[in-house]
């Protein structure tokens, strides 16, 4: 059922662009920024569907860490979808 | 202001572009950039001031601060427990100030005047378009009987992170083989829940490996730990189940100088190091400038954009908010940056007419338990359209299931992190 209503999002483009909210990806560059040599990873530039699927493996507790798998429940299938596709941008500070 | 500057940046800084709902009023005229004062370069503030840059550098911004330096609360138990120097959690403005250009006045604010849209130094008036305040807490010793200010370097709160650090820090160094140590932890709401606890397992790691028959006695005036208490409780247990005596429901209410004495309802306590953490409120700024309720301690918000109830382009952020508005999030150093980046995209909003986006918050917060291990707490969460408050997501809040050593290390990773989010 989860995955159906997760498909039917990824689908719904309205939907998709209606939540873009950039409220969503602040909170989470407390912990995950740009440095890569800490024990927090940086998600900057990585693969939108690795992130993806990571966060809705944490999201369903199929992927180990306790503190992501708190926090991923925070979000809808829509949102992490979201959150990977900003991630995965890059951060670009020169423009 | 341009607008179609304003919105280039958003979509190629990658972070940002997310603020397309935006885009649907592009079209409108722009205002005037505008200048945002803020008070208070902590955690709120800061964030608030880089979020406001890093969208639209156009926007002028001036922290008022008395401080030149910035000092990190979260991680000065660090300090305490002999595992970092204060230079360690020490760091300055230059990148806020050279490369986003972001101002810094070092005075102190003395009162507001909403009508006028001014903001009164020691100095000088200083005129806003909006101003957000983030000014942490006031230190309130008014329940302890007896007490003077100067009885601040012998009963030291320590709980504002600058040189009362350091003195509690060398006042534990030197303690005597034998000595006593005691903490008395205020009634809450005060800053950081779980601080004095997670404090009180990095003096018993220190005495327990450098001094020989110490003691901590841990005065609560709670009924019990008020964070992550299973946690610690079992921590103490196990690792210094003859050093750490805790005594719910007996905060001190008095001290004797002249002896070094904690005075609570039941019993004088004679002690080598005294660590005094007294209540919080709002500073008494707030109160004067009318932007606290008659009556309430702490400063009336909107939940949704952090907005004071009581006067208009005024934003209150922190630790100095009313959690009666703001619904039930601790008074945090991550909170304090969620909300400051919440604030920061709601005043650029108002700025530029445009309409505001929904909060979203996380809170991590790192403790540790001795020199080796740390344990955690975590929520994310949105507003509540029903009861206008910030709440925590069903399901999305929880504890570490147990203290560990690479929590200790993710505990300093996530501030070097915060840290650069905040300052670099």
């Amino acid at each position: 059922m989860r995955y159906f209503i997760l498909i039917f999002f990824l689908i719904s483009s309205k939907a998709f662009s209606d939540n873009l909210d950039t409220s969503l990806s602040l909170p989470c560059l407390g912990c995950h920024g740009k440095s890569t040599d800490l024990t927090i990873p940086s998600l900057y530039g990585l693969d939108e569907e690795y992130i993806y699927n990571a966060l809705m493996n944490y999201k369903l507790d199929k992927r180990k860490n306790y503190l992501m798998q708190i926090i991923s429940k925070g979000y809808s299938g829509q949102q992490l979808r979201i959150l990977s596709y900003y991630f995965s941008k890059g951060y670009n500070d020169n423009e | 202001m341009n607008r179609r500057n304003l919105l280039k940046r958003m979509r190629n800084f990658s972070l940002f572009s997310s603020f397309l709902p935006f885009m649907d009023i592009a079209d409108s005229n722009a205002k005037s950039a505008g200048k945002v004062v803020i008070l208070g370069a902590g955690w709120g503030g800061l964030s608030a001031a880089k979020t406001i840059k890093k969208i639209s550098p156009e926007v002028e911004v001036m922290i008022i601060d008395s401080n030149k330096k910035f000092v990190s609360c979260p991680m000065s138990n660090w300090v305490i427990g002999q595992l970092k120097n204060i230079d360690d959690i020490t760091f300055n403005f230059d990148t806020l100030k050279n490369n986003y250009g972001i101002q810094f006045i070092h005075e102190t604010a003395i009162n507001i005047d909403p009508d006028k849209k001014i903001i009164i130094t020691d100095k000088q008036n200083i005129i806003y378009d909006k101003l957000i305040l983030s000014p942490g807490v006031q230190l309130d010793y008014s329940s302890i009987e007896n007490w003077n200010e100067k009885y601040r370097e012998d009963f030291p709160a320590a709980w504002k992170a600058g040189k009362e650090t350091i003195l509690l820090s060398k006042k534990i160094k030197n303690l005597q083989n034998g000595g006593v140590v005691a903490i008395s932890i205020p009634l809450g709401p005060y800053r950081c829940p779980p601080g004095p606890y997670e404090r009180a397992s990095l003096i018993a790691s220190y005495l327990k490996k450098n001094k020989k028959n110490t003691k901590l006695i841990i005065l609560d005036s709670n009924q019990k730990i008020v964070s992550k208490g299973g946690l610690f409780k079992e921590a103490w247990e196990d690792l210094y189940p003859d050093i750490i005596e805790y005594r719910p429901n007996s905060g001190v209410v008095g001290v004797n100088k002249s002896s070094s004495t904690f005075i609570t309802d039941f019993e004088d306590i004679k002690c080598d190091v005294a660590n005094l953490i007294p209540s919080q409120k709002a500073p008494d700024f707030l109160k004067e400038a009318g932007l606290i309720n008659k009556g309430a301690n702490w400063a009336a918000v909107n939940s949704y954009d952090f907005s004071s109830t009581i006067a208009d382009n005024i934003f209150i952020i922190g630790d100095s908010t009313s959690q009666s508005n703001v619904g039930r999030v601790p008074k945090s150093g991550y909170v304090a940056n969620s909300m400051g980046k919440v604030c920061g995209l709601a005043v650029v909003s108002e700025l530029f007419d445009l309409e505001k986006v929904s909060p979203s918050l996380i809170n991590t917060c790192y403790s540790l338990v001795s020199n080796e291990e740390g344990i955690s707490v975590s929520a994310v969460y949105n507003y509540n359209e029903e009861d206008k408050k910030i709440e925590s997501i069903p399901g999305a809040s929880g504890l570490s299931p147990a203290r560990s050593s690479i929590i200790k290390e993710n505990a300093w990773d996530w501030a070097t992190n915060i840290w650069e989010d905040m300052l670099s």
